[in-house]
């Protein structure tokens, strides 16, 4: 009987003593500016908004990402044609050669708006050739448009000057080149386009000595005067 | 009696222990695999003011020999900071200037077939640096 007492004793103290180690241990969680959430249905709640906002940005992600793809499989290359091979053309711009490859499906459109046959295509045709990028940059043509050969507009020269006089009577302004310190007389017309940054338009008149200037014109011939093309007026 | 019930606070004070660092290290493990890393690492943008302050040019938009199904398009990109920008389309003229950061960006309209946009930007010194990209205007599926 006092054997049963005594094994009942070391039991209970043995659980006594378990559970008061647990007490004492238990884990502290720190203090979080953010109150977590106490039961388990906010829990869940939280949960689900979380997915659903991830899901949210999955798809945006998705979506921008074919539209990337989109951009960067269907392309354009436009050029001259200089060389025409069975199924390949090969054209020439300023960024130098590009390869079309010519499928039976490939459209080809004439200058007139009429569909053409691939034979009809000529050395020295400029064209539009529009499909998706393919191996080694050679471009799998869905459709070729061919264009009128375009006269390459003369190069834009850009300055930036301060102006030293204005002639009304021959619509002169002469100014000096910031980058060259050399001196440009430009020759303003009608045609020309004088604004004051950012937005607003301004007439011949208004331009003055020391104003701070942006020309745009064209590279002019030797022994003739530049016309601009745009005085913008900076602040 | 007394040796025993010592014996039995020593075995339950370790048992108690052991359960507990248990739990502990378990629930650590647990609340670690809720945690969120940021992929922008912080102070990136601090990178900015590294930059070197001669005249550069970068179009992000649009992409060379692309296609456009718009009449209009996004010009950005970046360049020095607070330097002239000058946007010539088929179809208009533009003048603006790159944000503190370098940052540009403006919308210019298309036409139809070949576009060719050059953008230029051109320094307090005078100094220029020029783009050149062709974009194609075609609302025909491709």
């Amino acid at each position: 009987m006092t054997n049963k007492n005594n094994q009942r004793n070391i039991i209970l103290t043995i659980l006594g003593v378990v559970l008061f180690c647990f007490y004492v241990f238990k884990p502290i969680s720190a203090v979080s500016p953010t109150p977590a959430p106490d039961t388990e249905t906010e829990n869940a709640t939280s949960s689900s908004i979380t997915e659903e906002k991830i899901k949210e940005f999955r798809d945006y992600a998705k979506e921008e990402v074919s539209k990337i793809k989109e951009k960067i499989e269907k392309r354009a290359y436009v050029g001259t044609i200089i060389q025409i091979t069975d199924s390949t053309l090969t054209l020439e711009n300023f960024r130098g050669k590009r390869r079309v490859r010519l499928a039976e499906e490939t459209t080809i459109i004439a200058t007139n708006k009429k569909e053409i046959k691939a034979k009809d295509l000529a050395l020295e045709d400029k064209v539009i050739a529009m499909g998706t990028m393919g191996s080694n940059e050679i471009l799998e043509a869905v459709r070729v448009v061919v264009t009128k050969p375009t006269v390459n507009p003369s190069e834009n020269t850009i300055s930036l000057g301060i102006i030293i006089s204005v002639n009304a009577k021959t619509s002169r302004i002469k100014f000096s080149d910031v980058k060259n310190q050399t001196e440009i007389e430009i020759k303003v017309e009608k045609e020309t386009k004088i604004m004051q940054y950012p937005a607003s338009s301004l007439k011949f008149s208004d331009l003055e000595e020391n104003q701070k200037i942006i020309v745009v014109h064209p590279k002019a011939k030797e022994a003739e005067l530049p016309l601009a093309k745009s005085i913008y007026l900076l602040p | 009696m007394k040796k025993e019930v010592l014996l039995a606070i020593i075995i339950g004070f370790g048992i108690g222990l052991v359960a507990t660092f248990g739990l502990y290290s378990a629930r650590k493990t647990i609340g670690g695999s809720y945690q969120i890393y940021s992929p922008v690492p912080e102070g990136k943008n601090e990178q900015v003011a590294n930059l070197p302050i001669d005249l550069s040019l970068s179009l992000s938009s649009p992409l060379d020999e692309s296609i456009s199904k718009d009449p209009k398009t996004k010009v950005s990109g970046s360049t020095s900071p607070s330097t002239w920008v000058v946007i010539f389309s088929e179809k208009e003229e533009k003048l603006m200037k790159s944000d503190e950061k370098g940052q540009f960006e403006t919308e210019v309209a298309l036409i139809s077939g070949e576009n060719e946009i050059e953008v230029t930007a051109l320094s307090e010194s005078g100094n220029t640096i020029k783009k050149i990209i062709t974009v194609v205007y075609s609302t025909v599926e491709i």
